[in-house]
């Protein structure tokens, strides 16, 4: 996923876009993104999917992990599919596994300080934290059936 | 092994070993993931202390903890003791007597889940080389992935 970030005051020349007549002369950031589908995501996805599918099969139970560990729930298993299937397709899919609190984690990794890892409960609320070097944003977020942009964005920071 | 009798604070060029017991805790790459330094029921996470102990003495009690667990042994990451006090976080002895003197725990965890991942992704990033996978008992050597 290729991304370009600049600021520029925005003239009548800079792009021939009639949606951004009402910012002529206005400064303003603009982000452009690739958005040309990866090779093989779709299968990929649907493997992931599967995958996502057999590792809440496996923790439905409580102490599945012979440690007392939670069990993941239909609701949270439902979200973390539809997550999932939200994702846009020029997007790097995620390594996805279960947590011990009944949370199901995607993480995004190209290095051990370039990195997203992000916990789906059952109500919806995604939990996340990134590395990017020194920076270290985190926070959380209500999953409303979009994909969420904060993640969008730190995905990118990431990966691209 | 550390003696029983007289158990020291935890110094901070102190090596630590926390036990892989879960195989999605590690990348194929020899890093490891937060997953692993993410605590869960308790604010607080188990490590052992490599002072006074050999590499046996270490890997015996990994084996104890697998068991009690009634899990499989994957290997053994390391990690100084000053990696381990960022933010809230400090590393204090914490012996089970008599069997292990050499336990530790890193406490102070928030309670947030999200802080808790920032500090499991810190802890996983501070760790220096490649982890150890677990060897069989008639080889000496350190244990390669």
């Amino acid at each position: 996923m290729s991304t370009i970030t600049f600021k520029r005051n925005l003239e009548s020349e800079t792009l021939h876009l009639p949606e951004l007549r009402s910012l002529v002369g206005h400064s303003v950031e603009i982000v452009v993104r690739d958005s040309q589908p990866m090779p093989g995501f779709e299968a990929d996805r649907t493997a992931l999917l599967q995958t996502v599918d057999e590792i809440c099969q496996r923790c439905s139970q409580p102490g599945w992990d012979n440690e007392g560990a939670e069990p993941i729930l239909t609701q949270t298993h439902v979200i973390a599919r539809r997550l999932l299937e939200l994702l846009p397709n020029d997007t790097p899919l995620p390594v996805i596994s279960p947590e011990p609190d009944g949370q199901i984690n995607f993480e995004w990794y190209r290095a051990s300080r370039r990195l997203l890892t992000t916990s789906i409960s059952g109500t919806g609320t995604l939990y996340w934290a990134a590395l990017i070097d020194s920076e270290d944003p985190r926070g959380s977020c209500q999953f409303a059936d979009q994909f969420p942009p904060t993640l969008l964005y730190w995905i990118g920071m990431v990966c691209g | 092994m550390i003696d029983l009798t007289h158990v020291p604070p935890v110094e901070g060029d102190e090596l630590l070993t926390r036990f892989i017991l879960n195989v999605s805790e590690v990348r194929a790459d020899g890093t490891v993931r937060p997953q692993l330094f993410l605590p869960y029921k308790r604010v607080e996470l188990s490590v052992n202390r490599h002072r006074d102990a050999t590499l046996e003495e270490t890997w015996s009690i990994g084996q104890q903890v697998a068991a009690q667990r009634g899990k499989t042994l994957i290997g053994r990451t390391d990690i100084r003791a000053h990696s381990c006090c960022i933010q809230t976080l400090n590393v204090v002895a914490s012996p089970i007597l008599p069997d292990n003197p050499n336990h530790a725990d890193i406490v102070g965890y928030p309670a947030r889940k999200d802080e808790q991942l920032s500090l499991a992704a810190k802890l996983a990033a501070a760790i220096e080389a490649p982890w150890h996978a677990i060897v069989p008992e008639s080889d000496t050597s350190e244990g390669s992935r």
